[in-house]
């Protein structure tokens, strides 16, 4: 009955010739472990694209939810962490192993047909694009900025790059439209041409043939491409995939918190396959900067393109072409050693490389028309002493670049500036009271100018809305006042019941945060009172209990094994503060997510790390489907089954 | 009732169907007792197919029978983490390889064409319910982790009173369905038994477990076309005469490259398909606060809108509900929810009928929540409540709608 239904359907479809055009081939010279790199680079494609699709049944790209959607498919969903951890360490493999494949064809000459090869150098862009549009989709702390400064880049080419900043963008700044249009790019555009390119790469290929070994006396012998050397071909696939399996396992990609533009702790670097081009970068300045962002990468690009048309000699044997070697030596040298510098030079900091940011402070000045005289104020009033701006000034207190960001509204800044203790009760900076109204006016307004996001007018606070799209902020961690939750737009009736937000965990509680930015918030905003590493007890005269409540171990009634309900303990006291029980205690814990004294992220991350000296990991798999380890031991036991089985067949079938 | 049909009546009937037609079948036709092998049409697919199916199932088979007979046994041997992991895994190869056995199997009576030819409709369906078995059990042995704890509290009370002629089907009835369907197939397999070439398992002599792999094969010299036919139909290799040498070594890697991507494929598909095919986990539902007792008519429906903390997977907010509440007394009242158990619709109160009625299909109900009009299946659905400190505080619940029982969703 089967065989009716299958010679039915190779008759109507061409089966044996699509086999015929796919396998039967003579590779000139033997098999190699060479020639198997372009299978590995296929295969690496199918599971991106099945990982890839399996996560599009949980991610949303919207800023408010990306990050959370990521965290939801990585730790609550079965074998989310496998599906995600595949997608990143494949991402990172295809990079890899596409710059070997193109390696190895040079050293062997194997571009017999130019355009195969031009079709290479189109995939070789074509996967650093996706490696570039990838990255941001997570939206958290690095991918926002792998976004924000690679398209930063990109628009300090002369005449076209503030268009194709805005093709990238979709507005002025990373916000929604741009994750929109780095998603749509991924997934929808830049997918389908790679894939579209993979089938032309083959079928060129295929078109002229195997160039086989560059002895020529080994090529009077050939063996047959199916099965030999795809039965190489599935051996490296195997390794790879099984090296795949394992970085998943032991190298997780790591949490990097939601994606902040205001926390200036975090100091962005882009991702390692673009490290080469970022230190090039560094050595062009002012005029000279296109150079460095359109020369270098024209320049390598251009060589790659015109290597077919210039190496024409007959030659293949890679002993006997010293010259083309040397320059493999000199331009694979390059990549590797500004690699190598990009990698060690610390992490830029945020302010100067945003060229974004110093044109808005300069095209939106009348929107705060007290903000020169405030400048004024803010160095003669000896602000500067402690508060650093735009890399200038002391670091006693905290910097304040990105001030218009932090979403304060104008009565907070004032009560800072008249009363700094009426927010930080433990707060050394000294109280401006002295300055008169319009002085404290003038100040605000030049407090609120600082940072990329200075939309909003001098008289009304920077609303939440504003402030998210200015500068890609998650727009459910400046809602409003308050962090009040989001509420069904259906309009409730009068005289229902509400919840009460002070009896809850805010926004913050929900977010997985990074436990290593969480320890340098930490420091800079938590240690004075909980101690280093939250450890000391420090006095409180006036309390009941005397000292400010340890955090290392913390309060067995917070404590919690669950990561969310430990997080949803602690977040109620850091969004709302607490007063400790007794007569007059001297420090009160302030309530930093409702005077927006951190942002949701920040708050998000301390978290994470006050659950880390607790030892609780906030990242933990709550729905593994199979625990990380238990499963690689599974897969190792069926690998080594598999082996065992065919090697013990193959003896006895010869 | 549906319950008692299959977990009961129909192990019985599978079992009497068994014996019964077995023995008919032997003694009046005793040379169809046999496997009736196909081993000299095509051997090369049937060995990579056979003989990982038969090492695997006879082991795993032994194994649900010595869990069924020796249970208290069977369960002291799993109380050590280690040898526990040990038998899981050594479960976990046998069952893989014995999948891969009847998927090579299968594949080759699709694709030789000389063993489809000899291939009954019977053995079609005895091989898709076998492939089915042995797919449910394995997922059963990697998704549910407790598989190797429950079976001396399950399965083997459940055979126990089967074969006492006690029968109690309340053992698995709780399990989930596709523990329940394993069980009640593995009897379909024994009903099939005296149909198919099944029989061959009582076939005497059995010293076939012991003596060494014999190959039936046609005499004459053979090429390369006639053996590998299960994948060289066609192409290059079937049919050029090329010796028999080369020809077997291109099929082992053909093998390799197999098994290699279907093992590198079932890797990916096992976990993706998991994280697709999850049912998604309850949310414990809270209790919410909806107004004061004191505000409420005695004996009056009316409506309330509250506010509750709800999750919707990642999404962590407030949601606005409504319930009708009927106050009887201070401490006596009556949370219907909103939803009519027809199909959904919210309904409404009729205050001169002093009835509830809901516009889409015309279901009406009294005040206690009775259907007395329209094709509402069951009757209004309550909820659970609470009074607290003169506050009404309720558990929003929604329930399955379009049947008789009151089922949560």
């Amino acid at each position: 009955m089967w065989s009716h239904v299958w010679k039915w359907f190779t008759d109507k479809w061409p089966y044996y010739g699509l086999r015929h055009l796919l396998l039967d081939e003579d590779v000139p010279g033997g098999t190699s472990y060479f020639y198997t790199l372009g299978t590995v680079i296929l295969v690496i494609f199918a599971v991106q694209v099945v990982s890839g699709i399996v996560q599009l049944f949980y991610y949303v790209p919207s800023v408010d939810h990306a990050y959370d959607s990521v965290s939801y498919l990585r730790t609550q969903v079965p074998f989310g962490w496998f599906i995600h951890n595949m997608h990143y360490w494949g991402a990172q493999a295809m990079v890899f192993i596409v710059t070997l494949h193109m390696i190895r064809v040079y050293i062997w000459k194997g571009y017999k047909n130019p355009l195969t090869w031009l079709i290479g150098v189109l995939q070789l862009l074509t996967v650093m694009a996706l490696s570039f549009t990838g990255a941001p989709l997570v939206w958290d702390m690095k991918g926002y900025w792998d976004g924000e400064v690679g398209s930063s880049i990109t628009s300090t080419v002369p005449v076209v790059g503030d268009i194709f900043t805005k093709l990238l963008r979709g507005g002025e700044t990373m916000g929604q439209l741009a994750l929109s249009r780095f998603f749509i790019f991924h997934v929808g555009i830049l997918t389908p041409i790679l894939a579209a390119l993979i089938g032309s790469h083959i079928a060129a290929f295929r078109f002229t043939g195997v160039v086989g070994s560059w002895d020529e006396r080994k090529n009077r012998f050939s063996a047959p491409l199916w099965p030999d050397q795809l039965y190489k071909d599935s051996v490296t696939s195997t390794i790879v995939f099984f090296i795949l399996i394992v970085l998943c396992v032991f190298a997780p990609p790591s949490f990097s918190g939601a994606a902040d533009p205001s926390n200036t702790t975090y100091l962005p670097k882009p991702e390692w396959n673009f490290l080469f081009i970022y230190q090039a970068l560094k050595y062009f300045h002012g005029p000279w900067e296109p150079v460095g962002t359109v020369g270098v990468p024209f320049v390598l690009i251009a060589l790659l393109i015109v290597l077919p048309f210039i190496d024409r000699s007959p030659e293949r044997n890679a002993v006997r072409r010293p010259i083309a070697m040397a320059c493999l030596v000199v331009y694979g040298g390059f990549v590797v050693v500004f690699t190598i510098l990009g990698w060690l030079s610390p992490g830029f900091t945020q302010m100067p490389i945003l060229p974004g940011a110093e044109k808005k402070a300069v095209v939106k000045p009348q929107a705060f028309p007290g903000a020169k005289k405030g400048e004024q104020l803010f160095n003669s009033e000896g602000c500067t002493a402690c508060h650093r701006v735009n890399g200038a000034g002391g670091t006693l207190g905290p910097d304040l670049s990105q001030e218009g960001l932090k979403g304060r509204d104008r009565q907070w800044l004032r009560d800072q500036i008249r009363n700094p203790k009426s927010h930080f009760p433990t707060s050394i900076m000294p109280s401006f009271a002295k300055l008169t109204d319009d002085e404290v006016n003038d100040l605000i307004d030049y407090l609120l100018s600082l940072g990329a996001g200075s939309s909003g007018s001098p008289s009304s606070d920077v609303t939440g809305q504003e402030r998210a799209q200015a500068a890609g902020a998650r727009s459910n961690d400046a809602a409003g006042p308050g962090p009040t939750p989001r509420v069904n737009p259906q309009k409730p009736a009068a005289g229902h019941a509400h919840v009460p937000a002070e009896n809850l965990p805010g926004p913050a509680a929900y977010v997985i945060g990074d436990a290593v930015n969480g320890a340098v918030l930490f420091k800079q905003q938590c240690s004075s009172c909980h101690g280093p590493d939250g450890k000391d007890h420090v006095p409180n005269p006036g309390s009941i209990d005397g000292t400010v409540p340890p955090l290392n171990p913390i309060d067995p009634e917070l404590f919690n094994a669950a990561p969310q309900i430990f997080a949803e303990n602690i977040d109620k006291i850091i969004q709302h503060g607490s007063v400790p029980p007794g007569p007059s205690p001297a420090i009160t814990m302030p309530a930093w997510g409702d005077t927006h004294s951190l942002t949701q992220q920040e708050i998000a991350n301390i978290e994470a790390y006050i659950m880390s000296l607790n030892k609780v990991n906030r990242a933990r798999l709550m729905h593994p489907g199979m625990e990380p380890k238990d499963f690689l031991i599974l897969v190792v036991a069926v690998y080594a089954a598999v082996i065992v089985v065919l090697l013990s067949a193959r003896r006895r079938a010869s | 009732m549906s319950d008692s049909i299959y977990f009961v009546v129909f192990p019985y009937l599978a079992v009497i169907l068994a014996v019964g037609v077995g023995l008919y079948r032997y003694f009046i036709n005793r040379f169809s007792y046999s496997s009736m092998s196909s081993q000299f049409l095509e051997n090369r697919a049937l060995f990579w197919g056979s003989v990982p199916w038969h090492y695997g199932i006879v082991l795993i088979l032994l194994s649900h029978l010595f869990a069924t007979v020796i249970p208290r046994f069977w369960a002291s041997l799993h109380s050590d983490p280690t040898r526990m992991l040990i038998i899981e895994l050594v479960g976990g190869i046998l069952g893989f390889l014995t999948l891969l056995g009847i998927v090579i199997v299968v594949l080759r009576r699709i694709f030789s064409p000389k063993v489809a030819v000899v291939t009954t409709v019977m053995d079609w369906i005895l091989l898709a319910d076998l492939l089915l078995q042995v797919a449910a059990g394995l997922y059963i042995a990697f998704f549910y982790r407790w598989g190797s704890l429950w079976y001396e509290y399950t399965a083997a009370p459940w055979i126990a009173s089967l074969a006492s002629l006690t029968p109690h089907s309340d053992y698995i009835i709780p399990l989930p369905w596709i523990v329940r369907f394993h069980m009640v197939n593995g009897f379909v397999v024994i009903g099939l038994f005296p149909f198919t070439r099944l029989v061959h398992i009582f076939t005497v002599p059995i010293s076939y477990l012991w003596r060494p792999y014999q190959v039936v094969m046609w005499y004459r010299s053979q090429t390369a076309g006639t053996g590998g036919a299960f994948m060289e139909q066609g192409g290059r290799a079937g049919g050029t005469g090329e010796p028999g040498e080369i020809s077997r070594r291109s099929f082992f890697l053909k093998v390799i490259i197999g098994t290699l991507t279907s093992i590198g494929g079932l890797i990916l598909a096992i976990p993706y398909l998991r994280a697709i095919f999850r049912s998604s986990p309850p949310t414990a539902s809270a209790w919410s606060e909806v107004t004061d007792i004191d505000s409420l008519p005695v004996g009056q429906p009316v409506d309330l809108k509250f506010e509750m903390v709800s999750q919707d997977a990642y999404i962590h907010g407030a949601t606005v509900r409504t319930v009708w509440v009927i106050k009887h007394s201070a401490d006596n009242l009556t949370v219907f929810s909103p939803i009519c158990p027809h199909l959904g619709c919210y309904y409404t109160w009729d205050a001169q009928a002093k009835l509830f009625e809901c516009p889409c299909h015309g279901s009406v109900y009294t005040i206690t929540g009775k259907v007395i009009a329209g094709p509402a299946p069951r009757p209004l659905d309550t909820l659970p409540y609470k009074i607290e400190n003169g506050k009404l505080f309720v558990q929003w619940e929604r329930f399955k709608v379009a049947i008789p029982e009151k089922v949560r969703v």
